[in-house]
């Protein structure tokens, strides 16, 4: 007997097979194929042909997208808010309009705005639903000066460009000290041994490619060490689990750079002399002492036993440590002074700010530096390198989200560097943004590597342009959560201006954000918001009018694949790639592509066309050159402009259509020695910046205009508590969350899922995730240790309330002993959405809800991220959310 | 001879559940029905506690209780080890979901829909392919399997835990991962055989 009856009614292989990419998460790079059955979504798989980075694999989320396509509750048609009372659970008075009368409104309203200030709009992007080239296209990956891509903000004429990255701000330390875009990126072709703090390097969320490599490289032998207060998926992989409390990585970190000079007493001396800013010296200001002539760092020459520009020919051998005349005063140089302010942080006082022991603080150090192989290389390409096969990898978002955050990546960066591992393989290596060339690791005039994005920082400017008041927080990411304050305190953060309108596209600010309330009471107070709707979630339900945006598997479109995530091997070294995707059915519903729809409002402005229009913007960040460039007068297409851009990086003969034929386009343009920084500046060509010299003169930089113009950071009552973190060496700050009320007697901490990993894709309404999720032990839980649990007499399944100073997030507790015993963990960003959408939506428990912006308490001011970890207290409630 | 098996590798499995929703889609299976599923469960006190990763599917034993505990003879063990249910003469008495030691076989009870007022066109199409009342279980994707394709859940995972392949050769990946990596079977005690090798968490060690 066999299935035969089953033949009658697969659909297997039966319809067709149409090339697509998933957007199911920020990456948005795994490159699948979607089978088409009488005009129906049958399947979706990974590219057969192993299209890199994807290498024919796609997640959860990338299949499961079947069901968000047929979600019931997608906005099917353009909309118009009557009831002027705004609030996610209104009902707002929808009316359903033309897409004309929509068009119409919208372009009319931003029309009269940009002629009188186009301040007055904001445009605020994710990486959500609906998706658009114009608005989030980001630093595309050719080299050279750091580019604008802001498109859409930056043709209109507004430095309001918008993003919830505050919960992200993960790119200042490796900005600085890579000098490239996003984070410093885990080698795992030869790394031996890695320490992840507060991240994932892969496998926590189930992505794709990450996964794939950290689990080879994990099979070829890696050692992992999770330092994380919970037990992750890689924490099942590890070498070792190191639970800690949250928000204290920084003195983790500051006592293993104790341990590595106080008692281990070995670095890499040859790598700190000649590729760090380690042997500068430096005065008592702090600052680099400099030539008189050239104005160039000195530095001390050992052998003839006087101050030197770091760069003079005749320089015999760098001093490292020790006390040295200049000009009549002291100096020391930059290490001398990074192993002083160490000396405080021993493991035992580690011990009890962490609550990691001393014993394995030491032992973690010292098998870092055994791993590093300090002197040992490598021959790559008949080209022999230092190998360095350990890492530190910072730069992730649950240790850097933090108020110390910054200052604890900055320390991680330092770990590197005084075991040579940064920039050279098995290290933490370049993120391909831009790709590795002689652009990256560019010395400036000071010999030290060339800062990139976020570590140039903003110029300051009073009154402020920005809406966020980045003029305040000129290395943050974003400060989303100053603009609404700002929007309702207007005086108090010098706004000059009236704010008048926002236009949403792929974010929903109120879920994926902090500080719920004042985001909803500062939007009620917007009084025109445009939004690109996949669903009607928090934002759109707030909005004047709405574009329903086509799914993206209804949806052709290119993507243009920007960096490697979590990590790098030989698989994806020097990719660089394109990824079609056809529309593999007529749009269910009445919608439009958001850049089609976006072209039509410029044009309608009048910033299309025209020196500095969108035209001309696209021709800069595409990097269109010869007959590829859009001539500035004409009108196109997006399908005319994604062509012009495959065209431009593929040849002539490829295009448009034929990406869409192959599904995804790629080479290998820095493969082997050359896709390591390393190799464009070798020995003593250029100099990472181990004293963060650049971050002390920000400080500075701000107490003179702040003077000048008479005026205090808005927000911080203490203007020394801003300022303490602008200093050229990582220090220990006690977070706020130490010193909270004692009734506050537990942490909170969050992560990412491969059910729910950035909160995008509409993966909060998708019936197949929640069908998984609700089966589930652990995903919609609130987890508590087993022992904590007893103590407070919890039990498995109590509904509870988790309250923070700043507000409440309710669910079912999870007892459990994968937990650090005084944490409070809640996976993803669930429990949040509206009336209008999948009952789903609201299931499980809205983290974000315990999150605050406000300045004093909760911002890192470098990075402009939030604090992640709340203290908080858990209760019991009844069903009805009232306390027990 | 064939004989069909899977090896699951849990030192590579990462519990992200891929598996899970790419057989959902491959066989449209209707809402509260899930032929593979990855268990979750925790050992140790803290902090020398572990979390577990255990995918699961049907066995495909050599010797399935399922089969022999089935009334109509709705299901069958193929030649080349499938075991298979056949819809049209199940009458959906349970006895197999009883008698298998792995709670692979469950009942349809009904048709179950994501939404209550709409059947999506995916699952309008999917539900031609499901029988209410009669058991269900994971068919190693017999369709793709005849086409020379491997199972859902393997091309889909993303760690690449999984493989599948002919366990009488031994020559075979399958084959050789078992020897060589330690690959053991759940519920030996049970006698039934089963197709599906799990290869141990940590290397060396079960």
């Amino acid at each position: 007997m066999t299935a035969d009856h089953r033949d009658q009614t697969i659909v297997l292989q039966q319809g067709q097979w149409l090339y697509s990419f998933c957007l199911g998460c920020m990456q948005a790079d795994c490159s699948t194929r979607v089978l088409v059955k009488d005009g129906v979504v049958a399947n979706v798989e990974g590219h057969p042909g192993k299209v890199p980075p994807g290498m024919g694999k796609v997640c959860t989320k990338g299949v499961a997208a079947i069901m968000s396509l047929y979600n019931p509750y997608r906005v099917k048609t353009p909309l118009k808010r009557t009831n002027p009372e705004k609030g996610p659970d209104i009902d707002p008075g929808w009316v359903e309009i033309s897409w004309e009368e929509a068009i119409d409104t919208v372009a009319r309203r931003f029309k009269r705005i940009r002629e009188e200030d186009p301040r007055k709009l904001g445009i605020w992007w994710g990486w959500g639903l609906p998706q658009s080239l114009l608005i989030a296209t980001r630093l595309v990956d050719e080299g050279g000066s750091i580019i604008p891509t802001s498109i859409y903000p930056n043709a209109f004429g507004t430095p309001n460009e918008l993003n919830s990255r505050c919960l992200c701000a993960i790119h200042y330390a490796s900005n600085l000290v890579h000098g490239h875009h996003a984070e410093g990126i885990s080698d795992l072709q030869y790394c031996k041994y890695l320490i992840a703090v507060g991240r994932t390097v892969g496998a926590n969320t189930g992505t794709t490619h990450g996964t794939l490599r950290l689990i080879d490289a994990i099979e070829r032998g890696l050692k992992l060490v999770v330092v994380d207060p919970r037990f992750s998926p890689e924490a099942a992989k590890a070498y070792r689990w190191i639970p800690i409390r949250p928000g204290t990585e920084l003195a983790f970190t500051l006592a293993l750079l104790h341990v590595i000079f106080y008692e281990i007493g070995r670095i890499d001396e040859w790598f700190v002399k000649n590729r760090t800013n380690g042997p500068y010296l430096i005065g008592a200001d702090g600052l680099y002492v400099r030539d008189a002539a050239s104005g160039k760092p000195l530095v001390w020459d050992a052998v003839d036993n006087r101050a030197k520009v770091f760069d003079d020919p005749s320089l015999k051998d760098y001093a490292l440590f020790g006390d040295y005349p200049v000009d009549g005063a002291t100096a020391h140089p930059a290490l001398h002074l990074i192993k002083q302010r160490m000396k405080e942080y021993t493991p035992e006082w580690a011990e009890n700010i962490t609550t990691v022991p001393a014993a394995t603080i030491r032992e973690v150090a010292r098998e870092f530096m055994e791993y590093a192989s300090i002197g040992s290389t490598i021959s790559i390409d008949d080209y022999e390198f230092p190998f360095r096969p350990a890492q530190f990898a910072s730069s992730g978002r649950g240790a850097v989200s933090q108020r110390n955050g910054t200052l604890f990546d900055l320390a991680g960066k330092i770990i590197n560097l005084l075991a040579g591992a940064m920039e050279v393989p098995g290290a933490v290596t370049g993120n391909r943004n831009p790709h590795p060339g002689p652009w990256v690791l560019q010395p400036d005039q000071d010999g030290t590597v060339t800062p990139f994005m976020e570590a140039v920082g903003l110029d300051f400017k009073f009154p402020p342009d920005h809406i966020s008041m980045s003029e305040f927080y000129p290395h943050a990411h974003a400060t989303p959560y100053i603009m609404v304050r700002a929007i309702l305190e207007p005086e108090k953060y010098h706004l000059s201006y009236e704010f008048e309108a926002m236009l949403n596209c792929g974010a929903n600010s109120i879920r994926s954000g902090c500080d719920r309330e004042l985001f909803i009471k500062a939007y009620s107070k917007v009084p025109f918001i445009v939004t690109f709707a996949a669903n009607f979630d928090e934002v759109t339900m707030m909005s004047d009018i709405v574009f329903p945006d086509h799914h993206f598997l209804e949806h052709k479109y290119a993507r243009f694949y920007m960096v490697s995530h979590q990590n790098i091997d030989d698989s994806v070294r020097g990719l660089v790639c394109a990824m079609g995707r056809n529309a593999a059915l007529e749009p269910l519903h009445n919608t439009r592509s958001v850049d089609e729809v976006l072209l039509e409002i410029a044009d309608r402005v009048g910033f299309l066309r025209g020196r500095n229009g969108i035209n001309e913007y696209i021709n800069r960040a595409f990097r269109l050159t010869g007959d590829n460039r859009l001539e500035l007068d004409r009108r196109y297409t997006i399908d005319e402009m994604i062509d012009r851009r495959v065209k431009q990086m593929f040849g002539t003969d490829s295009g448009f259509e034929k990406l869409l034929q192959e599904g995804g386009l790629y080479r290998f343009q820095t493969p082997g020695k050359e896709g390591y920084n390393y190799y464009y500046w070798p020995g003593n060509k250029t100099r990472h910046p181990i004293y963060f010299e650049r971050l002390k003169m920000s400080g500075l930089k701000m107490r003179k205009n702040l003077a000048e113009h008479a005026v205090t950071i808005p927000g911080w009552k203490d203007q020394e508590e801003y300022f303490q973190f602008f200093d050229a060496i990582p220090h220990w700050i006690t977070p706020p969350e130490m010193k909270a009320p004692p009734e506050y007697d537990m942490y909170a901490c969050n992560w990412k899922t491969s059910l729910m990993r950035h909160g995008t894709g509409n993966t909060q309404e998708n019936a197949w995730l929640a069908e998984i999720r609700d089966t589930d032990p652990y995903e919609l839980y609130i987890w508590i240790n087993a022992v904590t649990a007893a103590q407070k007499g919890f039990a498995d399944g109590d509904e509870v309330c988790v309250e923070s100073p700043f507000g409440k997030a309710y669910g079912r507790l999870k007892v459990t002993q994968l937990i650090h015993p005084e944490v409070v963990g809640i996976a993803g960003c669930y429990g949040s959405g509206t009336y209008m959408m999948s009952p789903e939506a609201k299931k499980g428990s809205h983290f974000n809800s315990l999150l605050s912006g406000e300045e004093e308490t909760s911002i890192d001011p470098i990075s402009g991220s939030i604090t992640i970890s709340p203290r908080v207290k858990l209760y019991k409630v009844d069903g009805k959310g009232k306390k027990r | 001879m064939t004989r069909y098996a899977m090896v699951i590798d849990l030192a590579r499995c990462v519990g992200c559940d891929t598996c899970s929703i790419a057989c959902k889609a491959e066989h449209a299976t209707p809402r509260g029905m899930l032929w593979n599923r990855v268990l979750k469960y925790e050992t140790g006190s803290y902090p020398h506690s572990r979390l577990h990763f255990l995918p699961m599917i049907c066995m495909h034993c050599a010797e399935p209780e399922c089969e022999k505990a089935c009334p109509t003879r709705a299901i069958t063990k193929r030649v080349d080890g499938i075991v298979v249910v056949d819809n049209n003469r199940c009458m959906g008495c349970r006895y197999c979901v009883l008698a298998c030691p792995y709670a692979s076989p469950r009942n349809l009870d009904k048709l179950g829909s994501y939404y209550e007022d709409y059947l999506t066109p995916f699952e309008k199409m999917g539900f031609a392919r499901h029988k209410a009342g009669t058991a269900e279980k994971c068919d190693f994707c017999l369709e793709r399997v005849e086409r020379g394709m491997e199972p859902a859940c393997v091309v889909s995972c993303v760690a690449k835990a999984r493989f599948f392949g002919n366990l009488d050769d031994p020559g075979s990946e399958v084959s050789r991962l078992i020897k060589e990596k330690a690959g053991f079977v759940l519920n030996p005690e049970m006698n039934t055989e089963p197709s599906v090798y799990y290869l141990p968490s940590v290397r060396g060690d079960r």
